[in-house]
């Protein structure tokens, strides 16, 4: 009788209580990663810092077809890994096989991003992660029903505790997603190397391709700079005389951005076809011979764009520059 | 024998007080139960009770039907002679489910009728939507919420007609007016024909008519549904007509 009543005791004391349970789980820490050469510190959320049970948390989550109403969607559906997190179609096919709006963009060096979708619509990943739960296009279902159906489920209810110190809500999930989100960083490429200092890492057809690249005639910089090889700004680049899309002009009313959208990285753009926020360029040669076109002229057309001619070496020496920009390590840093 | 019944207290204890949550106890209330103001809020079209997926005739004698009809009124307020009251932050009033009702916890008084904001404020319509339970009216549940901008929809009115008078044909065409930027949030003022009184520990009703048809028509100004029946953000001159008809619509008895 003695005996039971301490064994009692004592699971009373270790199991009876949440506060105990919660003392058994591994401590979470802060999620160290890699940052490539030349790279600015990566910006910080105090609200939603990256540690492990994040953003171990914000991968299953990514990976999770339970996220969508018919349970076959993922947000990997549509932004595979081996392709940088992009799609392989022109739009992306969401729950019943309708397709999308837009062209699914890279998911890269988002942590550097000011704001979100191709019009910039939203200012955070944490809100970015209810929009295609959300859409009847993409995954149609709901950011509070798909968190209440696997709050109780491992590895959710472990790793909320861990990160969050409670069990995963909407709140949560939206955090888990763009801590996991900030953690895919692309600058490992040969051109990288090239830019370290490393002369042998590029051919000398990428680097006269990166020549021109650079060069004023062209003026691809004038958009596609810096260690993302992007302004984060919103052009208008004149694809057509008349957008079925009206781009920025959609979030901030102002008709001067009719048929304005977020500068693209140009990182890993083998992987990133097809092209164009409509995804209705398939190859780099044609999007090449669009930008030399100088474009259709729309009235907000950037001013930068600017005709050019290219001789075919020349076209293939700025191809071959830009297939040098895929990355040689993973993106993905999460074990 | 006598050490047994020391621990098995113990265990018993630790099992009833082992979960102790660290929540303040709420003591019980002292002062005298609030008033209580029931607003019902009657949906009409042309003075009849209106429902959803209902034909009626939209101005031109166009065929018309609702589907979905929801607004936010927040910040509301009763207003008294000497000042106002803060009732709610925000409720979300879905009339194409026909009559409802909610309440508000006011002070004992005499009312001069009610002050709220059709939509959300700035800050409120800026909050974190994901903070929301699905039982909130700002839940991203309730389909008020844009996703792919931030912010809320104000006044959703989605609805299908026929853009011939004379046919008899389905009602195929869509209509779906979304109102939701800052500029679009307005101030209603709903003050009955007379001032309503409060009692403490007793129910006051009053009477929200929403008057639907003129969402679309006010002696004012019209909406043509066949040519204006789209806007989503962007059409700010028709979201902010949209607006001006609700506001006029809103009649408290």
């Amino acid at each position: 009788m003695m005996r039971w009543a301490v064994i009692i005791c004592a699971v009373a004391l270790l199991a009876s209580c949440r506060h105990a349970a919660d003392e058994l789980l591994e401590p979470d820490r802060p999620f160290t990663m890699q940052l490539p050469a030349g790279f600015p510190a990566m910006p910080t959320s105090d609200d939603n810092p990256l540690t492990e049970a994040s953003v171990a948390m914000g991968k299953e989550l990514f990976f999770d077809e339970r996220l969508s109403r018919t349970g076959m969607v993922s947000c990997a559906s549509c932004h595979f890994p081996e392709r940088a997190f992009s799609d392989t179609l022109p739009l992306s096919m969401g729950v019943d096989g309708l397709p999308g709006m837009r062209n699914a963009p890279p998911l890269v060096n988002l942590a550097w991003h000011s704001g979100y979708f191709r019009d910039g619509g939203v200012p955070t990943l944490e809100q970015q992660a209810i929009a295609p739960i959300h859409d009847p296009l993409e995954m149609d279902f709901s950011i509070t029903r798909a968190a209440a159906d696997l709050r109780n489920l491992e590895p959710y209810a472990s790793l909320s505790r861990r990160a969050y110190g409670k069990p995963m809500e909407a709140y949560e999930l939206t955090r888990a997603l763009a801590a996991y989100q900030r953690t895919l960083v692309s600058g490992w490429s040969r051109y990288d190397r090239y830019t370290s200092g490393d002369a042998s890492a590029l051919s000398a057809s990428e680097q006269h391709g990166l020549e021109l690249f650079r060069s004023d005639a062209l003026n691809c910089t004038a958009c596609h700079s810096g260690f993302d090889l992007n302004d984060h700004g919103y052009h208008n680049v004149g694809q057509y005389l008349s957008y079925s899309d009206p781009g920025r002009e959609r979030i901030t009313l102002v008709p001067s951005d009719h048929g304005k959208f977020k500068t693209p990285t140009l990182r890993n753009i083998a992987l990133t076809a097809p092209y164009m926020h409509d995804g209705s360029m398939a190859t780099l040669e044609e999007v090449i011979d669009f930008f030399a076109s100088g474009g259709q002229p729309h009235v907000n057309r950037d001013p930068e764009m600017q005709s050019f001619a290219l001789s075919p070496q020349d076209k293939a020496d700025l191809i071959a520059f830009l297939l040098a920009l895929t990355d040689e390590r993973p993106i993905d840093q999460v074990p | 024998m006598r050490m047994k019944q020391p621990v098995i207290f113990l265990a018993l204890s630790a099992l009833i007080a082992g979960c102790r949550t660290d929540e303040p106890v709420t003591p019980a209330p002292s002062a005298p139960t609030n008033a209580v103001l029931r607003v019902h809020v009657i949906p009409e079209w042309d003075g009849q009770p209106f429902q959803a997926f209902t034909e009626y005739r939209a101005p031109g004698d166009i065929r018309f039907q609702a589907e979905m009809l929801r607004f936010y009124l927040s910040d509301i307020r009763a207003v008294s002679a000497s000042g106002e009251e803060l009732l709610s932050t925000v409720k979300l009033l879905d009339v194409g489910n026909g009559i409802s009702s909610f309440d508000l916890s006011v002070s004992e008084g005499v009312w001069l009728g009610l002050r709220a904001g059709l939509g959300l404020p700035h800050d409120l319509n800026y909050t974190n939507a994901a903070l929301y339970g699905s039982d909130h009216p700002m839940s991203v549940n309730t389909g008020m919420y844009w996703s792919w901008a931030t912010g809320y929809k104000f006044v959703l009115f989605d609805g299908r007609f026929n853009p011939d008078p004379l046919s008899t044909g389905a009602l195929l065409s869509p209509f779906s007016v979304h109102t939701g930027m800052d500029t679009c949030y307005t101030t209603v003022d709903l003050f009955p024909a007379l001032p309503f009184s409060t009692t403490n520990g007793l129910v006051t009703d009053v009477t929200l008519r929403v008057k639907v048809d003129g969402f679309l028509h006010t002696p004012e100004e019209t909406i043509n549904v066949v040519t204006e029946n789209q806007s989503h953000g962007a059409n700010y001159p028709l979201a902010l007509k949209l607006t001006r008809n609700v506001k006029r619509s809103l009649i408290l008895e």
